[in-house]
């Protein structure tokens, strides 16, 4: 039997790839595959290429995003996951949205309209796109505290989210994590070794517990063994929905301290997405505006990030990733990512290549909010 | 006596390798499709015992994890270029992912408008060609919630695409309609 509204659709149906197209994809698929069963050194995945794999500055859990989510997200996104809950828990322990919604803002209607005095030289706008995404910050942490060397570069992380009401696919949660206790509640700790075939740059343990409430919580030490790490845990505080901290060592800093009540997460935001040619693919920036709590991008930083200040704005700027050095292809310089508090609750990131960093700093540092009938705007727009 | 897992395997991939692909296709970046692939298949050697002998619905349920993944890690990264939308009920989708729309393609455009949940749905039926079983496999659902799901997808895509005649051919049993039991 035939079905004309599936039938209709299958006409609509993109077409195929044509064979060469198809079979350089497969054989480069295959050869990752194979290596991966015969044990040996993976081929260098896209991943690891400097234009997909990014100093992560403003998600600070991103390097960790890098490791296979799979089974995970399997039964959470099917629109008939568990009580509705956008929140989920990964493979990996972080909180991640499990649904999401964006809807397209014109440029000109949008709250933020951040643009610069100028682009860097050699950059041309190619297109400004806006959306406002109610599936934004999941994992917006209670706490994060920075251990900082003498010239603001990070040397530990400390973080912990919640409560929030997350899916735990327990299952897959005991696979992956081993039991342990933290803060007097039985949890289960997820541990990851530096791994440059899977983007992990630093040691990292997480541990994700269920609260008297039978709420979901996260506490993560970024940059330490696992005996260190509790160690560092033993100055946090969480007692019902509160958590403090003090610090156990000299060197840290405090970020940021959830004061209130918990955070009803995600909260969304606004991203304002500004491209630019001129000869390096995916030049640019975006500027993501959330409502609170406003974080400041040392919230995001991850070890080896260095605190700085921009034109007087608080910032964070990442070390050199993706050369050749590090994994990328022949030749390739790599990129820096920076991170720029433009005003409470507005971060402007841009990814580029290192010697283009006086001139990206002076675009981050000279952004300001435009009229809706900026020429820019007009030009380069998506509505 | 079985194949060997080498062989297994090596049947898996030459069986539905393209499929996968072809799916990955609809679901993520041209430059994420290949890790697409790859993660998938890796699964699947590792968990070659967890597959099934029609290999397809359990391969396209994983690679859906890893392309929302991939989609989340993108959009994490900030890399504005992307241009990473996500539509509703869904995780994150990419504009450039889809066929670019005819002007006159009222099916795409309606497809497109569709949430995320309801597009993936349809296309694994119309697109990779999956039965209603295979789908509810490869999405982690029911039969009977998969067809709770389908007539309301078919439904909300009828409407958008201006066929509401659609609607007579749905043979899938109609749901509650609502009111007071």
């Amino acid at each position: 039997m035939t079905d004309p509204l599936l039938d209709r659709l299958a006409q609509a149906a993109p077409a195929d790839l044509d064979d060469d197209q198809l079979a350089a994809l497969l054989t480069g698929a295959r050869r990752r595959v194979d290596a991966e069963r015969d044990g040996g050194p993976a081929p260098r995945a896209r991943r690891l290429r400097p234009r997909t794999r990014v100093a992560l500055v403003a998600a600070a859990a991103a390097v960790l995003t890098a490791v296979p989510v799979v089974v995970s997200v399997v039964g959470q996104d099917d629109g008939t996951g568990p009580s509705g809950l956008s929140v989920a828990v990964a493979q990996n322990g972080q909180f991640i949205c499990s649904n999401g919604f964006a809807t397209a803002v014109d440029p000109a209607r949008a709250d933020v309209r951040l643009l610069p005095d100028q682009l860097p030289t050699g950059w041309e706008y190619t297109q400004i796109l806006v959306r406002h995404e109610r599936s934004q910050n999941c994992d917006v942490p209670s706490l994060v505290a920075l251990q900082l060397d003498p010239s603001g570069v990070v040397t530990g992380r400390l973080a912990v989210t919640g409560p929030v009401d997350a899916y735990i696919n327990t299952p897959v949660v005991d696979r992956d994590s081993v039991p342990d206790t933290v803060f007097g509640q039985p949890a289960r700790r997820f541990d990851l070794a530096p791994d440059p075939a899977r983007s992990i740059d630093h040691e990292l343990h997480r541990w994700v517990w269920s609260d008297d409430t039978g709420r979901q919580w996260s506490a993560e030490v970024v940059g330490f063994g696992l005996d260190e790490a509790r160690r560092q845990l033993t100055g946090v505080t969480v007692d019902g929905p509160a958590v403090t901290w003090q610090a156990v060592d000299p060197g840290w800093s405090l970020i940021h301290l959830r004061t209130g009540p918990p955070y009803d997460l995600p909260t969304g935001g606004t991203s304002w997405m500004v491209s630019a040619s001129g000869g390096l693919e995916g030049r640019g920036y975006d500027v993501y505006a959330n409502p609170e709590p406003h974080l400041p991008a040392a919230a995001g930083a991850w070890v080896d990030d260095r605190l700085i200040e921009v034109a007087g704005h608080p910032a964070v700027i990442s070390p050199v990733r993706g050369s050749e050095a590090d994994g990328g292809p022949p030749g390739s310089a790599g990129f820096l990512t920076l991170a720029v508090d433009v005003e409470p609750g507005a971060l402007a990131i841009s990814r580029f290549s290192p010697g283009d960093l006086d001139a990206v700093e002076a675009m981050l540092g000279s952004l300001r909010q435009v009229a809706p009938d900026d020429p820019r705007i007009a030009t380069y727009g998506e509505k | 006596m079985g194949d060997s897992p080498d062989e297994r395997f090596d049947r898996l991939w030459a069986d539905h390798a393209a499929a996968v692909v072809r799916y990955a296709r609809s679901r993520v970046l041209p430059d994420d499709v290949e890790d697409v692939v790859a993660d998938t298949f890796t699964v699947a050697w590792r968990r070659l015992d967890e597959v099934p002998e029609f290999g397809l619905p359990w391969l396209l349920g994983v690679a859906r994890g890893v392309a929302a993944n991939a989609r989340r890690s993108r959009r994490r990264q900030g890399a504005l270029h992307d241009r990473l939308v996500s539509l509703a009920d869904g995780t994150v989708e990419d504009d450039d992912a889809w066929p670019s729309l005819d002007d006159d393609s009222s099916t795409l455009a309606a497809l497109r408008a569709l949430s995320e949940a309801d597009r993936e749905l349809l296309t694994l039926l119309a697109w990779h060609g999956l039965t209603q079983d295979e789908a509810a496999q490869a999405l982690g659902c029911s039969r009977g919630a998969l067809k709770v799901r389908l007539h309301r997808a078919r439904r909300r895509f009828a409407q958008l695409a201006g066929a509401a005649r659609d609607i007579d051919q749905d043979r899938t049993p109609a749901p509650h309609r609502g009111g007071t039991p």
